[in-house]
């Protein structure tokens, strides 16, 4: 099993190149926004209205940041133009998308796992310390 | 008051920033703005004083391409698009009353990528118009090519200043690239050495050409006196000589110029206050000549040159 999984590992860096990696390994919080709504085409203003649905109204994608964000994304391939609709540009996410939103989205799974393993020794889990200690 | 102001004012390539703030209290003064025009031409409309308005630049050439759908874009985010100048595009947006910053971009990897645009777009084609047209001008002119004289001079002065002018707006752009690069990735090393490097490159630049100026600008030479006169030896001739002689009515003075080169030469015998025996100007050697002295007195002898290279003889007999 475990020998399987590295093989799995070594096929995704394998396919996916360096300037890829550099770029969107990991990824900007914006940028790991884009291709999670482009699972659906969309269009940019059309994602920045879902992002701001999924967080509250915490998250608002600025328009520069996103112009830029979607013409190096499909230049890099990692989405492509579908068609136009009232001048606004349809976007979808590509397989090569996809391998990378896999990536991140593990990196972001650890990154969850490893907070919730509460590693704490200091003032932050002050209350907790003794617990925490013997979970380590 | 009428409901139009035009004010000139220059912000260079990396100062959008405060081209920004500037836009924006111009707003909140109540003047509004119309259309910039080049070099640098700021037209203002009258509006209501005292309105928060943030005036943002964007510079992306691809949303110059694809113009309709980048500035639907920005209006379906709320920002009015003005126009584009040289590249830029500007937005404003009135601030809903929150204290929030209005932007057009919203994370450091974004800004960083404008600035890249920037680099590429206007930054390059500078660095190769320097590299390409103004140090070979400027060089060539400090060796003396390009016709002499005045015209040369002022325009070998002119270049060095446009040279020094490149270098400033080059460093102010590399140090607002290294500020950012410094926030956005602070955790390679790698940046400050590479901006240790460009500073070292414009620094090096620098004293290269303020050298180059100053060595076409340098006298070098020796004045050797003889019993009957004196010679001038020159390496680089940039300045007069002068030589006093008391000398009687009859009196000849051999010059020979025609062992020198240069761009000027400039040779004057006379006594003070007074009428010249002889007065002689030219670009390169003027020959040789006699000199005949009409009167009694005490007589200077002038000789000034430019990039002269060479010999000058003076004899009196």
């Amino acid at each position: 099993m475990k020998f399987e999984e590295i093989c799995r590992e070594v096929a995704n860096v394998v396919s996916i190149d360096a300037h890829i990696r550099k770029v969107y390994v990991p990824m900007t919080e914006t940028g790991f926004y884009i291709l999670l709504c482009l699972q659906t085409p969309n269009h940019g203003y059309g994602i920045v209205q879902k992002v701001k649905e999924m967080t509250d109204g915490d998250i608002t994608l600025a328009p520069g940041t996103m112009y830029g964000s979607l013409s190096k994304m499909e230049k890099d391939r990692l989405i492509r133009f579908v068609r136009e609709e009232e001048k606004r540009k349809i976007y979808v996410i590509t397989e090569l998308g996809c391998e990378v939103l896999e990536m991140e989205k593990k990196r972001i799974e650890r990154l969850y796992r490893n907070m919730k393993a509460d590693f704490s020794t200091t003032s932050c889990a002050g209350a907790t310390n003794s617990k925490s200690q013997s979970q380590i | 008051m009428g409901n139009k102001k035009s004010v000139f004012k220059i912000f260079t390539i990396c100062q959008y920033q405060q081209e920004e703030e500037y836009l924006s209290s111009m707003h909140e003064k109540g003047w509004a703005l119309k259309k910039v025009t080049f070099p640098g031409f700021y037209h203002f409309e009258k509006c209501e004083p005292g309105r928060k308005v943030t005036y943002r630049l964007d510079y992306n050439q691809e949303g110059i391409k694809n113009k309709s759908e980048y500035i639907t874009l920005f209006s379906d985010c709320g920002w009015e698009y003005l126009f584009d100048m040289v590249g830029y595009s500007y937005f404003r947006k009135e601030s809903d009353g929150s204290q929030e910053r209005e932007e057009i971009f919203c994370d450091d990897s974004s800004r960083l990528d404008m600035m890249k645009r920037v680099f590429k777009g206007r930054i390059i084609p500078l660095i190769i118009l320097f590299v390409c047209c103004i140090l070979p001008q400027f060089f060539l002119n400090v060796q003396g090519y390009g016709g002499g004289g005045i015209v040369q001079e002022t325009l070998s002065v002119t270049l060095m200043i446009l040279a020094f002018v490149y270098l400033l707006i080059f460093s102010a752009s590399a140090y607002q690239f290294y500020l950012y690069e410094k926030r956005v990735l602070p955790e390679k090393a790698g940046v400050t050495y590479k901006y240790c490097g460009i500073a070292v490159l414009i620094l090096s630049m620098l004293l290269c050409i303020g050298t180059c100026f100053y060595l076409s600008k340098r006298s070098v030479y020796s004045v050797s006196e003889r019993a009957d006169g004196f010679t001038i030896e020159a390496e680089q001739l940039n300045g007069s000589v002068v030589m006093e002689y008391d000398l009687k009515k009859g009196d000849c003075i051999a010059v020979e110029t025609s062992g020198y080169d240069g761009l000027a030469l400039y040779i004057c015998i006379g006594e003070e206050n007074k009428e010249p025996a002889f007065f002689g100007n030219s670009y390169g050697e003027m020959g040789d000549f006699t000199v005949e002295i009409m009167e009694d007195g005490h007589y200077q002898i002038e000789c000034s040159g430019r990039k002269g290279k060479g010999v000058i003889a003076f004899d009196i007999k």
